[in-house]
C-alpha cells in the first residue's frame, strides 16, 4: 500500500515521505479538528500536535489493515477529548468563525433562517454523547467511509453502522422536539 | 417488502447506497404506509442537513509551514531532501 510504502521511507529517513504524508493530510485533519474544538487556535494546536505523534509513533502503523487519515482522525479524536475534559467544555464548534462569515447573500431571510438552522443542528449535535456526535461528524460530515470510522472509533464496521444510524434518530428526535416546542 | 425489510434498508436508502431497482422497491413501500415514509423522510432530512454542514477546511500556509519545521526538528533522522535525493538516486544501492 503506497502510505505504509510512505511511513517505511519516512523511518529510514527520507524527509520527503514525511512532507508528501503531511500534505496529502492536513486539510482533511484540519477538518476534523475544526469541529472537535471550540476555536481554530485549538483545532490548530491539536492538529500539529495530532501530526506530531503519528510521525513519533510510525513504528505501530499497520498498513494493510489501517489508512493513515483513521489513524490520524483517532489521536484528533483523543486530542479533543482531553482538551474539552480539561476545559469542562461540553461541546464542539460545527460552525468554524469562517463558515459564519458564510457568503453573505441578499436574501436576509433566508440567510438568517440557515443561519438558525445550523445553530440548532449545532446545538443538537452538542446534547449527543460523544461517541455519537463523533461517529455523526466523521460519516455525514467529513466523509469518512464506515470502514475509516470504524477504525477511529475502535469498533467494529457492523457496530459502527448500528452506532451511525442510532445517533441519526436521536438527532433527528432532539431537532424534532425543539421544532415542536419552538 | 415489509415494514421490517425496509427497516433493514432505510440507512443505506437515506444514503443513496442501493441499487434502482431496490430504491424503487422501498419506494413501492413508503408510498402505502405512512409510517415508514415519516421515518425514512425524517432521516433523509437528518441526513441532508449534516451533509450542508461539508464545506473544506484548509489550512493557512502559515500553520502548513509552522508545522512542517516543527515536524522536521522532532525527527532528527530525517535527512534534508538534497542528502536524501543523493542517497536514493546516487549511491550504488547495498543491496
Ligand atoms: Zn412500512
Amino acid at each position: 500500500m503506497f502510505e505504509a510504502r510512505l511511513i517505511a521511507r519516512f523511518r529510514e529517513g527520507d524527509a520527503r515521505a514525511l512532507e508528501i504524508l503531511f500534505e496529502r493530510h492536513v486539510d482533511r485533519a484540519m477538518g476534523l479538528a475544526v469541529r472537535l474544538t471550540e476555536t481554530r487556535e485549538d483545532a490548530e494546536e491539536v492538529t500539529q500536535e495530532a501530526f506530531l505523534r503519528a510521525f513519533r509513533q510510525a513504528h505501530q502503523f499497520r498498513g494493510e489493515s489501517e489508512t493513515f487519515s483513521a489513524w490520524l482522525f483517532a489521536i484528533i479524536r483523543n486530542l479533543a477529548r482531553d482538551r474539552r475534559r480539561q476545559l469542562r467544555l461540553p461541546t464542539l464548534s460545527l460552525t468554524s468563525p469562517e463558515a459564519e462569515r458564510y457568503p453573505a447573500s441578499n436574501d436576509a431571510a433566508g440567510e438568517a433562517e440557515k443561519l438558525m438552522a445550523r445553530r440548532q443542528l449545532r446545538q443538537a449535535l452538542d446534547s449527543l454523547p460523544e461517541e455519537w456526535r463523533t461517529t455523526l461528524i466523521l460519516c455525514d460530515i467529513e466523509e469518512a467511509s464506515h470502514a475509516e470510522a470504524a477504525l477511529v472509533l475502535e469498533k467494529s464496521v457492523a457496530a459502527t453502522k448500528s452506532l451511525l444510524y442510532r445517533a441519526r434518530r436521536a438527532l433527528r428526535d432532539r431537532l424534532a422536539d425543539w421544532e415542536a416546542t419552538s | 417488502m415489509t415494514c421490517e425489510d425496509i427497516s433493514g434498508l432505510i440507512n443505506s436508502y437515506v444514503e443513496n447506497d442501493l441499487s434502482e431497482e431496490t430504491a424503487l422497491r422501498i419506494e413501492a413501500h413508503l408510498l402505502t404506509c405512512r409510517d415508514c415514509a415519516w421515518e425514512t423522510e425524517t432521516l433523509r432530512i437528518v441526513h441532508r442537513r449534516l451533509l450542508s454542514e461539508r464545506h473544506e477546511t484548509i489550512a493557512s500556509d502559515a500553520f502548513r509551514a509552522r508545522v512542517l519545521i516543527r515536524l522536521r526538528t522532532d525527527n532528527e533522522h530525517l535527512k534534508t531532501t538534497e542528502e536524501g535525493e543523493r542517497v536514493r538516486y546516487q549511491l550504488p544501492m547495498p543491496f
